[in-house]
């Protein structure tokens, strides 16, 4: 008894003091870690792709800032959405603030990004096999050109911006050593372009192949380039006296406050020296012949949906259908692959920004406009004449490519009975027959697939031939008004469309600067609405306030027929000067002692 | 030898009576040498015991084996008394051995209660401690967790839901101290390890402590800032085997319903809420007089949907059988039970499928304890149960919610054919009645076992008082989900022509679902939980001197069978030391330090290691002689303060923090013309210094008993600092890019309060009756959250309690047009009407935006939580009812139909209360809704989070009431050792000011759309034998 009583105790002293020094120490090994991931090619790749990311995927902009997708489309005077969680909804009734979420989204999500490309910059280098330097040097510069085409997204969306450099902050570093001030609009300006033209010596002219199609590529940066050099020179950014009080602390000026026209000129080259780089080998309009004659509405409207089409400079693949659900109407009735909700709609300014088919707009009084009745008329994409409201009648191709209005057929032919779009109270995508329906009557049409709606894969345009076109002579029109390239490369955009060319018979040439830059603006309304324009026009212009503010139109949804004709306000949108510009989030704002908030807010 | 002398002497004097009397005479004088021990009911050896000799001041007391030796004739009595034991009294006769086992007097100050790795005597404990007698658990839930609010003093408890399975409650010590990345749940011990308590059988339950201050706490570490709740289950007693029988039956029902509109009251709101903004009506005056006509219920539908998917009744079965005995060798304690609940919803027949909603387990329990040497014990103990949920393939939640959005107007339940009514081409606006009863099932299989084996070896011969103890448990758990699901094609009238010629409906396809049968989904889940001690323990008394000692080494590993990466499959691993000395000086001053030193795997292997050090000091006033004078009236009064550190250390849902977290599959994108995509690698999570927080506990207590002990009375006031609360750092600018914020030990918290109980026991007479109450109230407050300071004071958080509601605050509803321009408002001015919400402008700037919100509510946790109930005996009869209720919680209201028609499409359900709205017709301010209006856009300015949708969520209920016969023991012929027959009532009767839904359970939920809590109505029995 009493030996086993020995035996016992030992065994639990024992047990006691049994050290379990190394029962903690199970780290993960083998795990993966920064230092890893750029020991390999394939991993340091995967890491560049986390890098593209934050390319914004703008056909999610019912959910903004869902990867960057903005409220760039609903929140301009273009278009309207249904549903009341879309953020521009907000926006638009003047119902947000710095505590607004998606206000920080796109501030957080692009300096990911830019963070990213920084850290991959200065490791890239530590892959040594199975990597050439020539394939390293091109990687570094496409994250050199995301670094800097993020900065621009941030200048577009905030104004001038903190700047960072080529370090990224460490994680543990001293709150004093981050309290960063704004960077002025110039230094902005200044640093994007110049990484943009560093990127673009290192970056190949096309893809290599299929399997990169979507890498940054030199006329991107070059692109960017032009566009942020646009924006430079605009009004908002030019000279704005809206913007004299939006110092840093130590009183430094960040938006140039004397009006500097050469910063037009500046841009006007990049755009011309873009376009002499590489069109027509590289870039040209989209067209397509039927019957070896151009099809203006074919050409406009597959120059959205053909993948990587010539027009396409800048394009970012995604598999998402968002955008298709939107453009597609409820079609109550029909089959599944024709029915989405219509739930973004085009505003009356929209519809009526489009030209006449004689190349006049509506508000001339020689155009042949008609604002009462209804006639037989066949739309480009229909196979019978239908009776339609007279307004859309005898419009230019570009109308019908981009709206989908009462009794349309739709797009989709692939069903049976051919979809055909009615959109006053209770018709099959009207108000009163499902929860989803078109908010103001006109339907945006523009990216509708012509295949079933649930496909999501489609490339989201963000810059395209027509754009930098478009760029250019409103660059060359404030520069060097008279310049003869501007009526050549306005013609070209009228002429693919199928609009009558300024200069051609009954359709003179604008006389002058001003009506120049009418006409421009104009044509930027009509060529590249819905595509993420016109928001940043109308700041850029600051136009926004009589753009922006009051009541939007559209037609009157809560009636059927006539009385659905009827123009009426859905929403009395609030424009004030604070606009102009997203606040910055008030965290940071409030964190960083050196940060100013954006005036107004 | 002098006993053998005696009985020799015996058998050579069997001569006369006479001498044969006399002989006996001088037998029965003789004082003989008895021996013998004394135990208690679980066979540990009671020291201190007095056994004297009836009628004499012969005694002696029993040494720390339990041992005794006393001289007694065989006409003399022993008397065995103890403090805190029922006293026994034997006769001698002709036994020279005895062993006695005394049973412990409930509630006396020597009663042994648990404290943290062991037992202490009631009376020395410095710690605030609360217990409860476990037979009050002994009712018809599936989850005790729903118990405990209201009957201990410091457990604050909100039970968010009354799905069977699904019902348990949260439950807090002292409240809420925490805030950002750490568990506000206290550690869950059974026997010793941690454990689930949700599907424990309350009838094996022994004991049920709540440790809430750091002398009870301090041991547990990193473990124990969120208090500790310790169950202990039932072992063996030695006797013969006892059985015990218990059975209950009941009813249960819904506490409450939410009360929705009917179609009149419906349309009418319906209609308002468009013409009230300028807009048509919506409903004709023939389509409301349709519908109520039920002339065409298919076209013109009228469906209370809440009545639709609920039954009136569902079931509540408890049965257990347990046996308990044994030898001084050997004890065991073994049951099993099983617990059947069936909900309140209802099932189409004409499906081929279960999808009805219910709950079963079945519980067993075994507890050996063998004396494998008289020195050396081994302890066993089995536990486990499996569990079956069966419930539609869509969550209740989900069904209450599409109940919430449909009004009774939309659909009927289904069309003639089967056909599932909807409208969206997404599938949106989904019918209710169609997501409970056409969507599939779900089932989820839940197995635990969980082992024990302890060894604790007596080293009393080699120091007097010294034993060492060490445990090792295995636990394992699995559980197996499969989901049946299916979604089918919905219709809806054609509206233009929504009947054929010959009559039929002409139904159009709206949606297009994944087909009529049903899909297959599996999901598994289940842990391993290996946990090991081995202490050392001193306990010794030196004339008044009494001391003890504790030195405890544990580690614990627990792995997560089916991790989703590779972090978290790695164990989660503890290790740590325990250690408490303890001092008393003739029970009347007591002292003890406890330590508590240990580790986790979350920090780095510099910061891995802590030190929790914790004091206690007791004062017992009524043991002191110069309280004698009036102990007759205050029989025990005791003072005991308590100091000390305790941590928490885990961080949910991030391990390693010290570790920079790098993932592969992160966002990519899609490089090629084909949409071939490249996934991303990229930090998720960056490391930091991170370690435990630290709470500082100080609890004062006082304990008096008075009126002969009828009346005990227990306060304790705490107070607690918690720092270094684990936060993502709030104070990084965004700009700097990072894909999380790290985090830090940035937050402090501060709470206090009081909690309290009472307790009177009485008679009249054959009437016994009791009476009890029990309080809780704590405030806590943010103090630090690492949030830079706002642009104006009253936006800052800290201050405030930690789950502070913060908003706009609503100044009533808009008079008239003039009210309105002279006010700034949210948004949109043109929408804004009469009767409309009018917001505070706080910084006064003409806005209504974020730097207008502030303080406007306490949030859905209560800061007070009470008991109190009574019992009453008579005879065979006892009855008993408990109340709770709780104060300082409220409820956010938000959502459909409580938000009438403010979702995009501006159609949801209305609750029965719709008619109490502002209206040109009642233009009153003390109304429950503002002017109505239709759709998303037009509520914009209503449905801001303000003041005006904040309600206090204050209730009171009868929470039990029992009724319980226990038969005559004529009745019983011996059979029976004990049968009762019981009526019990769970939630019967609610007292709230809210009366559209049941608040308890809803109260994070702003539209109710909960599963409710049930009330049940249970006939049952009890007997032994």
């Amino acid at each position: 008894m009493k030996q086993l009583n020995i035996i016992l105790s030992i065994l639990c002293l024992c047990l006691l003091t049994t050290g379990c020094k190394k029962y903690l120490d199970q780290v993960p090994d083998d795990r993966l870690t920064l230092e890893e991931t750029f020991k390999n090619r394939a991993s340091a790749e995967k890491f560049l792709a986390s890098a593209y990311a934050y390319i914004p995927r703008e056909h999610t902009q019912r959910f903004v800032g869902n990867y960057n997708s903005g409220p760039w489309t609903g929140a301009a005077d273009e278009a309207e959405y249904l549903w009341g969680f879309v953020e521009s909804n907000q926006m638009n009734i003047g119902s947000w603030d710095v505590s607004s979420g998606f206000t920080k989204a796109f501030w957080r999500d692009y300096y990911k990004g830019i963070r990213i490309a920084t850290f991959f910059i200065s490791n890239i280098d530590n892959v040594t096999v199975d990597i050439s330097a020539a394939q390293k040097a091109q990687y570094k510069a496409e994250a050199r050109a995301l670094r800097a085409i993020y900065y621009f997204h941030l200048m577009r969306i905030y104004g001038p911006v903190v700047l960072l450099g080529d370090d990224v902050i460490p994680v543990d570093a001293p709150l004093s050593d981050i309290q960063l001030p704004r960077s002025s609009v110039d230094e902005c300006v200044d640093f994007i372009t110049s990484q943009l033209d560093e990127a673009a010596a290192a970056l190949p002219i096309t893809a290599s192949n299929d399997a990169n199609i979507a890498r940054i590529t030199k006329p991107i940066a070059l692109a960017v380039k032009a566009q942020t050099l646009l924006y430079a020179a605009s009004p908002l950014l030019n000279g704005n006296p809206d913007l004299a009080n939006l110092k840093n602390k130590d009183g430094k000026q960040l938006v140039p406050q004397t009006n500097d026209p050469s910063k037009w000129q500046k841009a006007a080259a990049a755009y011309k020296d873009f376009i002499t780089q590489f069109v027509p080998n590289t870039f040209d309009l989209y067209r397509v012949n039927t019957g070896g004659v151009l099809n203006p509405y074919l050409s406009c409207r597959d120059a959205i949906l053909v993948d990587w089409n010539k027009e396409t400079i800048f394009g970012r693949p995604d598999d998402d259908n968002a955008r298709n659900y939107e453009v597609t109407p409820y079609h109550n009735g029909f089959a599944s692959e024709v029915r989405g909700s219509g739930g973004l709609g085009a505003t009356q300014r929209q519809v009526d920004a489009f030209f006449m088919a004689n190349g006049k707009p509506i508000t001339d009084p020689t155009s042949g406009y008609v604002t009462s009745g209804t006639s037989q008329f066949k739309a480009p994409d229909d196979d019978a004449p239908r009776e339609v409201f007279n307004e859309w009648v005898n419009r230019e191709p570009r109308f019908y490519v981009n709206i989908t209005y009462d009794n349309r057929t739709f797009l989709n032919k692939n069903s049976s009975p051919v979809a055909i779009t009615r959109l006053y109270f209770q018709g099959n995508s009207g108000k009163g027959t499902s929860n989803d329906y078109c908010p103001t009557g006109y339907i945006v049409r523009k990216g509708a697939q012509t295949k079933d709606w649930h496909q999501g894969n489609s490339v989201v345009i963000l810059i395209r031939l027509a754009t930098m076109y478009l760029d250019y002579v409103e660059a060359l029109n404030e520069a060097s008004p008279g310049d003869a390239d501007i009526l050549i490369y306005l013609n070209l955009i009228r002429e693919r469309a199928g609009v009558p060319l300024y200069g051609s018979a009954g359709l003179p040439a604008p006389a002058d600067q001003a009506a120049m830059r009418a006409a421009i603006r104009q044509e930027r309304q009509v060529e590249l609405c819905f595509e993420n324009v016109r928001y940043f026009d109308t700041r850029r212009w600051k136009i926004a306030e009589q753009t922006d503010g009051g009541p939007a139109f559209g037609l009157d949804i809560d009636s059927p027929l006539p009385g659905f004709y009827t123009k009426k306000a859905f929403e009395t949108r609030v424009f004030n000067k604070r606009h102009y510009f997203f606040p910055i989030p008030e965290e940071d704002v409030n964190n960083d002692a050196q940060l100013v908030q954006n005036p107004g807010w | 030898m002098r006993n053998q002398i005696l009985l020799f002497k015996k058998r050579w004097l069997l001569l006369g009576i006479i001498l044969l009397s006399v002989i006996n005479l001088s037998a029965q004088i003789a004082k003989q040498n008895i021996s013998g021990s004394v135990r208690d009911r679980a066979g540990v050896f009671l020291s201190n015991i007095s056994v004297q000799v009836q009628g004499s001041n012969q005694g002696t007391i029993t040494d720390a084996k339990g041992e005794f030796n006393v001289k007694a004739s065989k006409v003399d009595s022993l008397v065995f008394s103890g403090i805190g034991y029922n006293a026994q009294i034997v006769v001698v006769g002709d036994n020279r051995v005895f062993n006695i086992i005394l049973e412990a007097k409930q509630n006396s100050l020597n009663e042994v209660v648990v404290v943290g790795f062991g037992r202490q005597r009631k009376i020395s404990v410095v710690g605030a401690q609360s217990t409860i007698n476990p037979e009050e658990l002994n009712m018809p839930v599936s989850n005790i967790t729903t118990m405990l609010a209201g009957r201990l003093s410091g457990v604050i408890g909100v039970q968010r839901g009354g799905q069977p399975g699904r019902s348990g409650a949260d439950i807090w010590i002292r409240g809420i101290s925490t805030f950002g990345g750490g568990s506000s749940a206290p550690l869950l011990l059974v026997d010793g390890v941690e454990r689930p308590i949700d599907n424990i059988d309350p009838q094996d339950i022994a004991s049920f402590t709540v440790l809430k201050d750091a002398a009870g706490t301090a041991v547990y570490g990193v473990r124990g800032a969120n208090g500790v709740i310790l169950i202990t289950t039932k072992q063996g007693k030695i006797g013969k085997p006892a059985v015990q029988v218990d059975f209950s039956q009941g009813v249960s029902m819904f506490t409450q319903v939410p009360k929705m509109a009917d179609a009149a009251a419906y349309i009418e709101a319906a209609n308002e809420s468009y013409t009230a903004r300028g807009q048509a009506s919506k409903y004709s005056q023939g389509y409301l007089d349709s519908t109520l006509s039920g002339i065409d219920p298919e076209l013109y539908p009228n469906v209370d949907w809440f009545d639709a998917l609920f039954k009136k009744r569902g079931s509540v079965r408890t049965a257990n059988v347990n046996v308990s005995g044994g030898t001084e060798f050997l004890r065991y304690y073994g049951s099993v039970s099983y617990y059947d609940e069936s909900g309140l919803l209802k099932t189409d027949k004409l499906q081929s499928y279960n999808a009805d909603l219910n709950f079963r387990r079945f519980n067993v329990t075994s507890n050996v304890n063998m004396n494998i040497t008289r020195t050396t014990k081994l302890d066993l103990g089995i536990r486990g149960f499996f569990s079956n949920i069966n419930q539609p393939f869509i969550g209740t939640q989900d069904i209450f919610g599409s109940a919430m959005s449909t009004p009774p107007t939309e659909y009927p339940l289904e069309y003639t054919g089967g056909f599932v009514p909807g409208k969206n081409p997404n599938g949106g606006y989904r019918n209710p009645w169609a997501d409970l009863t056409r969507r599939g099932y779900s089932t989820e299989f839940n197995n635990q076992l969980f082992s024990n084996l302890r060894l604790t070896q007596d080293f009393g011969f080699l120091l007097k008082g010294f034993s060492a103890t060490t445990m090792f448990s295995f636990d394992a758990a699995n559980t197996q989900i499969i989901n049946r699901g299916k979604r089918e094609d919905t219709f809806f009238p054609d509206p233009e022509n929504r009947r054929n010629p010959d009559g039929s409906l002409n139904l159009t396809r709206t949606f297009v679902g994944g087909g009529n049968y049903l899909g297959y989904d599996r999901q598994n889940r289940g842990s391993r939980n290996f946990y090991w001690e081995s202490s050392l323990n001193y306990d010794n008394t030196f004339g008044d001197h009494r001391v003890g000692g504790l030195a405890l080494f544990y580690t614990s590993d627990k792995t997560d069978a089916f991790a989703g990466d590779f972090a978290s499959a790695i164990p989660q691993r503890y290790v740590g030391l325990a250690s408490r000395i303890t001092y008393s000086y003739k029970d009347r001053y007591f002292i003890e330090g406890n330590l508590g030193y240990n580790g986790s795997e979350t920090f780095a292997p510099e910061n891995r290691y802590g030190f929790f050090p914790a004091f206690g000091v007791g004062w017992v006033p009524s043991n002191e002689i110069f309280f004698e004078p009036i102990k007759n009236v205050i029989s025990y009064l005791k003072f005991r303060y308590s100091d000390g550190l305790t941590g928490i250390g885990d961080i949910v849902g991030r391990r390693f923090g010290y570790l920079t977290i790098v993932a592969d599959n992160q966002q990519g994108y899609r490089f090629a013309r084909d949409y071939g995509y490249l996934s991303g690698i990229n930090v998720t999570e960056f490391g930091a210094e991170v370690k435990w927080a630290e709470a500082r506990k100080q609890n004062l207590g006082i304990e008096i008993k008075t009126f002969n002990d009828k009346l005990s009375l227990i306060v304790d006031l705490f107070k607690e600092r918690r720092t270094g609360i684990f936060l993502r750092r709030a104070s990084l600018p965004t700009f700097m890019g990072l894909p999380n914020s790290p985090f830090g030990n940035l937050g402090i918290s501060d709470n206090k309060g009081v909690d309290a109980s009472v307790e009177y026991n009485g008679n009249f007479g054959e009437f016994t009756f009791s009476v009890r109450g029990n309080f809780t109230y704590n405030r806590d407050k943010m103090v630090e959250n690492d949030q830079p300071a706002p642009k104006y004071e009253w936006m800052d958080r800290r201050g405030y309690n930690i789950l502070a509601r913060f908003g706009y605050i609503a100044e009533g509803l808009f008079r008239d047009q003039g009210e309105i321009e002279a006010s700034a408002v949210p948004g949109d001015r043109s929408i804004i009407r009469p009767g409309d919400i009018k917001y505070k402008d706080l910084n006064g700037d003409g806005l209504i935006n974020s730097y207008d919100q502030t303080y406007v509510g306490h949030g859905d946790v209560p800061s007070t939580v009470y008991g109190f109930g009574f019992g009453v005996g008579y005879k065979g009869f006892r009855l008993d009812a408990l109340f709770t209720g709780q104060y300082g919680a409220d409820i956010y209201l938000a959502g459909d139909a409580i938000q009438p028609f403010a979702n995009g499409a501006g159609i949801s359900n209305v609750f029965a209360n719709i008619n109490d709205r502002w209206s040109e017709k009642n233009p009153s301010q003390d109304v429950f809704y503002p002017r109505l209006a239709n759709g998303e856009d037009r509520n914009r300015n209503n449905v801001q989070s303000s003041s005006w949708w904040i309600r206090d969520a204050d209730f009171t209920r009868l929470k039990t009431v029992q009724l319980g016969y226990t038969l005559p023991k004529s009745f019983m012929k011996n059979i029976f050792k004990n049968a009762m027959i019981y009526l019990q009532a769970i939630n019967p009767v609610t007292f709230s000011n809210f009366d559209l839904w049941d608040l308890e359970s809803t109260v994070n939920v702003g539209n109710g759309t909960r599963y409710p809590n049930i009330k049940s109505y249970s006939l049952g029995f009890n007997v032994s034998f």
